[in-house]
């Protein structure tokens, strides 16, 4: 009993001791941020540089240190601005975590939708933009409205700077249906069109190639592309949000007669070994590998004309008939070509920029990112400062490249580092100037993939912007149920690929739709379809 | 008892400090443990949080994939248990049967090697050995004509499990070996001689001295293993499942760790993520008081 | 000595399973060698093996000339030895007191210790410690908060414990405080299981790379596994996820371009040989006749 009794006595202890002390650390913490949010009126003067730390919320991929590239210290002579970017060292989401958690966010975070974003909005740590937008116009210009109010959150203020907007009537794309140009010729260059004309391709390519793989999807969601060939005005996006609109509602994916018909047409595939095996466990390099050994007939692929690029310059290297090429999405028999989007655009930006409000400048800051973002900043940050590449501008505005330029490898350019700064990027500047840029080239010197892009990934894009923001907070009553509904479809489409009869499809096909009504996705949809019809308004600017 | 205590100045000084570090650094952080009570948001704070007794508990214990996520965590560390356990003391053994120094000296050189290649590596080397598109495993078993198709082994939850282990006796055996080798060389070579001069033969010798000399050691890590046996193995179960993707293979590979990774961490569920591990902690904090018993009662090993 | 049936058939079993185990064992090292000696484009090529196809110094190249990777480098092994030696030397210094039958305390200490192996505060109680302890983006902090390990004093103690009383004894006789006996008698005949234990702590110093990404943002006093993880995530993260925007997309393949899988193999070595060296050295210490089996008599 003494025992007991002083072993709880003991824990008591050491939790109270260990909170106090808590205390006096994250309370000194919050004092300390209330008096510099105090502070952030007085602004540093016009004349002494702009600097402010940055925080790049990405593992993969971080910038280069700023003032070593060519690009940034152009930026720090002219515009007098010097960024200090916090590294992420691999581990962006708990670092991000710590910081916050001890009140020490940086000036400035280039995230991406998700909880972290969410939270910083909610919990008012970041700087509300509006009324800068009209002092600096480059922003509001080159967006525009739609895409900005979009962006708004649910008080109607603005606090973030897109990154990677799709402006006017641009529409991105990277993926889409490539075949390997050799065997397309040995096979007699048949039509390729239908689903029907496809899988008797497959076929063929299956009897008489036993070594080549008739279909390389890469992983799961590109099985999902193939969803687009089955209805005209749809995209593999709602396959992955599990929902499709019908009229003005948002209804469960189970429920749509395109996705069985996808489905059990994906399960065929799989099932006579038209497609990959190997869909669910491999890595991306795997995939490369085999495109550049020449082993597959037909790809389908969110990024293919991305994967596909080393390939084919390998395969055309040792046989200019050979390499792959993009084809016009396959589709269902009797459905309009031009309807079918096996790629998606998001008007509304896939990255996000916020000023937090430890930042001492946030209008200056601001400026600089607005004037990042116009034609002029985003000229510099992707192609490298004037005079270095290129000297002049076209007459829409995009840089020329130079004879520097033309006389480089590709090695040498990669050590540059050139654009690796950008930020508040104008998609639709980039990709526009990009082609104007590949344009100046004779057509087989053209990058494979921005001619890809050009010809067809480009125009195989659906615009789903009224869908952006439309994720439930992960903690929230809708985000928990989205999220065990998440774990019960991506169980069951496995389970459906992997189904050895169509019979065995259509059953768990029918038990998942059962399970989504259960496990209450309606209820989640239900809220989604609000978001939905606002930004619906939005667009349509009422 | 003040008396006796700086009687014993010279000890304590070996120890205080070494308490007042794991004071520090462990117990003042200890608060955090106190989140899995509160709906905690960082920002807030810990005394600006709102506390919710054990919802979270609940919320876990009532999750649907509970039992699924307790079965893998138990049966995969039981395989560890029993599987990878022995397996560095095997090696041990055997080794220590090599005569000749060359070859004994490659052999626990090279099979350390494993443990020093990250999980990454090692993980994307599993996965495309076992490929089916191009995968060397199919590829020589289909030559071999064992088998006439391909196998999906990562599609197929069956095999997970072997899989699983493999790779990781595979990756520690030989650098798990290296402390055993280390008790190995401390026992006595007089018995040997002894032992063999009465006739006995190297088995006889194996069972009789070797494993009984180093029965210590081994029982003092098989303790401390025991009261792992809810840490199945994060990082490699994510890796070998394609970073979670490989869905089908989740009724056998999600523990309670990938599944708080997934669930907790990914939707910022701060304080569900700590109620696991706290369960966690208390369960395992209990297997070490049992086994420690056990082994006390039947040996004399102990941990205190 | 006669060489039985029994000889012959355990030799036979023995060094055919240990020959199996190094030709497994050794094969992946191998050809993570071998593509680090391999062009990056022809790696992804897919089919290298057992030797390199297009041989090239250029990874190791592009490797040593990374100024970052130097100063990692330096870094990780001057925090493996410091906080090698600090550990080791303090946590032996612990354990032994912990071993001796007479310390005030002694179970209260130990349970204050298990409890630490299996109940943690968590990341951010330690974020908001080692910030109020100013210890952030210091060398130190890769050092410090590791020095006392319960693991490995737990292991030191009953080695201790199995120490003959005698030895003790006669330090006690001739005058000697547990320190001086401590430093004098004990430790020359821990050999092993300090080479055994250094050996652990320092692959664990040389492999952590964790505290140092939360904690540090001082890019010279990175230590080299984080960089390493940092490249190795920018092979896995090329699998960009769908939310980002196609243009991004394009652009994030562009810039880690550069970045393959011949590389990573190369730094992987430079992070690793180091340490696997460093076994053979320490093997020596291993010698036989020094009491390690038999423990708590």
């Amino acid at each position: 009993m003494n025992k007991k009794k002083w072993l709880t006595c003991l824990l008591v202890t050491v939790l109270s001791v260990s909170t106090l002390l808590s205390g006096c650390g994250s309370d000194k913490d919050e004092s300390k941020a209330a008096t510099e949010n105090g502070k952030a009126g007085e602004a540093a003067s016009q004349d002494q540089p702009l600097e402010f730390t940055m925080y790049n919320f990405d593992d993969g991929w971080q910038p280069s240190p700023w003032g070593e590239t060519v690009t940034t210290k152009w930026i720090q002579e002219n515009k007098k601005v010097n960024v200090t970017y916090l590294p992420t060292n691999g581990n962006a989401k708990q670092r991000f975590n710590a910081m916050y958690a001890s009140g020490e966010l940086p000036d400035v975070i280039a995230l991406g939708p998700g909880p972290e974003l969410d939270r910083l909005i909610s919990e008012g740590q970041v700087v509300e933009l509006d009324p800068y937008l009209d002092k600096y116009p480059n922003l509001k210009k080159s967006a525009g409205d739609m895409i900005l109010d979009i962006n708004r959150s649910d008080d109607g203020k603005l606090y973030l700077v897109p990154d990677w907007y799709v402006g006017g009537d641009h529409l991105n794309g990277n993926g889409g249906w490539a075949v390997n140009r050799k065997i397309y010729k040995d096979m007699g260059s048949p039509k390729l069109e239908t689903l029907t004309d496809l899988e008797s391709y497959l076929r063929a390519i299956k009897d008489k190639y036993p070594n080549v793989i008739p279909l390389e999807v890469g992983g799961p969601y590109d099985i999902k592309m193939l969803y687009s060939a089955f209805k005209e005005n749809t995209t593999p996006y709602f396959v992955s949000r599990m929902f499709y609109p019908d009229g003005n509602k948002l209804k469960p994916i189970t429920e749509d007669p395109a996705f069985k018909e996808f489905i059990l047409f994906a399960n065929r595939l799989y099932r006579d070994k038209l497609m990959t095996q190997d869909v669910f466990t491999q890595k991306a390099d795997q995939m490369i590998e085999k495109l550049s050994q020449g082993r597959v007939a037909v790809s389908l692929n969110v990024n293919l004309s991305g994967r596909a690029r080393v390939p084919n310059s390998t395969l055309r290297a040792q046989d200019p008939e050979a390499g792959y090429e993009f084809i016009w999405p396959i589709h269902k028999e009797g459905l309009d070509k031009n309807k079918i989007y096996p790629n998606y655009t998001g008007r509304e930006a896939g990255g996000k920029i916020v000023i937090t409000k430890n930042a001492k400048d946030p209008e200056r800051i601001f400026a600089f990112l607005d004037w990042a973002t116009s034609d002029e900043g985003q000229a510099v940050l992707f192609f490298g400062p004037p005079g270095f590449l290129w000297d002049t501008k076209d007459e829409n505005g995009f840089p020329i490249p130079n004879e520097k330029y033309k006389s480089m490898d590709k090695a040498e350019l990669d050590k540059l580092h050139i654009a690796d700064n950008i930020m508040a990027g104008n998609a639709t500047w980039v990709d526009n100037a990009k082609v104007a840029r590949e344009n100046l080239l004779p057509e087989e010197q053209r990058d494979f993939q921005t001619t890809q892009q050009v010809n067809v990934a480009w125009k195989t894009s659906m615009d789903i912007t009224a869908f952006a923001n439309t994720d439930p907070q992960g903690d929230s009553e809708e985000g928990i149920i989205l999220q065990s509904v998440k774990d019960m479809f991506d169980q069951a489409f496995s389970g459906m690929i992997y189904a050895k009869s169509d019979a065995e499809v259509e059953s768990i096909l029918k038990k998942a739709n059962e399970e989504m009504q259960k496990l209450g996705f309606p209820k989640v949809l239900g809220v989604l379809e609000k978001k939905w019809q606002q930004n619906m308004n939005i667009i349509n600017g009422k | 008892m003040n008396r006796r205590f700086i009687q014993q100045w010279d000890l304590q000084i070996m120890v205080i400090p070494a308490i007042i570090m794991i004071f520090i650094f462990s117990y003042i952080p200890m608060w955090g443990i106190l989140t899995a009570f509160q709906d905690y948001s960082p920002a807030k704070g810990f005394f600006g949080s709102e506390w919710v007794g054990f919802k979270h508990f609940r919320m876990f214990f009532n999750a649907p994939e509970f039992w699924q996520i307790m079965r893998n965590t138990i049966v995969i560390s039981l395989l560890k248990l029993f599987i990878a356990f022995p397996a560095p003391i095997v090696l041990a053994l055997m080794l220590n049967e090599v005569k000749n120094a060359f070859f004994k000296r490659f052999v626990q050189t090279v099979s350390y090697l494993p443990h020093f290649i990250s999980w990454v590596i090692v993980s994307g080397f599993v996965i495309s050995l076992l490929s089916v598109d191009s995968g060397s495993v199919n590829l020589l078993l289909q030559k071999l004509h064992i088998i006439d198709e391909p196998v999906h082994w990562l599609s197929i939850p069956e095999y997970f499990w072997s899989i699983l282990i493999t790779s990781g006796i595979w990756k520690e055996i030989g650098f798990g070996a290296i402390v055993y080798l280390a008790a190995i060389t401390g026992v006595d070579p007089h018995m040997y001689e002894a032992a063999s001069i009465d006739g006995a033969g190297r088995m006889r010798q194996l069972f009789s001295i070797t494993i009984p000399s180093i029965a210590p050691v081994i029982i003092i890590f098989l303790i401390l293993q025991v009261a792992q046996i809810l840490n199945a193995g994060f990082e490699e179960i994510l890796l070998l499942t394609n970073q979670g993707q490989n869905v089908v293979l989740r009724p056998v590979s999600e523990t309670i760790d990938t599944y708080v990774y997934r669930v907790g961490i990914e939707n910022y569920r701060f304080s569900y993520a700590t109620a696991a591990g706290l369960f966690k902690g208390v369960i395992s904090v209990g297997l070490l008081v049992i086994t420690n018993w056990i082994a006390r009662k039947l040996g004399d090993s102990s941990l205190w | 000595m006669k060489r039985s049936l029994e000889d012959h058939l355990i030799d036979i079993v023995v060094y055919t399973f240990l020959f199996l185990l190094a030709i497994v064992t050794l094969y992946p090292f191998w050809n993570s060698l071998v593509i680090s000696f391999n062009a990056g484009n022809d790696t992804a090529a897919g089919g290298v093996t057992i030797w390199p196809r297009e041989f090239t110094l250029e990874n190791y190249k592009y490797v040593f000339k990374d100024a970052r990777l130097i100063n990692a480098f330096w870094i990780t092994v001057t925090r493996t030895v410091a906080g090698t030696v600090l550990s080791i030397l303090f946590t032996s210094m612990f354990a032994y007191a912990m071993s001796r039958r007479g310390l005030i305390g002694k179970k209260f200490y130990m349970i204050l210790c298990v409890i630490t192996m299996y109940f943690s505060g968590g990341l951010i109680p330690s974020y908001l410690l080692i910030k109020d302890l100013h210890l952030m983006n210091t060398f130190w902090v890769l050092i410090i908060p590791g020095i006392i390990s319960v693991w490995n004093m737990i292991i030191f103690r009953t080695f201790f414990l199995g120490l003959p009383d005698g030895l003790e004894e006669s330090a006690r006789i001739d005058g000697c405080n547990h320190i001086n006996t401590f430093f004098r008698i004990v430790l020359p005949v821990s050999g092993p299981v300090i080479a055994t234990l250094s050996l652990f702590t320092a692959v664990g110093h040389w492999n952590s790379w964790f505290d140092a990404s939360i904690y540090i943002s001082n890019p010279k006093l990175l230590p080299l596994q984080v960089i390493l993880n940092q490249t190795i995530q920018s092979i896995l993260s090329f699998e960009a996820s769908t939310t980002i925007s196609a243009t991004k997309q394009e652009f994030l393949q562009n810039a880690q371009s550069v970045t393959h899988k011949s590389i990573v193999m190369a730094t992987t070595m430079v992070a690793t040989i180091p340490i696997v060296m460093v076994y053979p050295f320490v093997q020596k210490y291993f010698v036989k006749g020094v009491l390690v089996g038999s423990l708590k008599e």
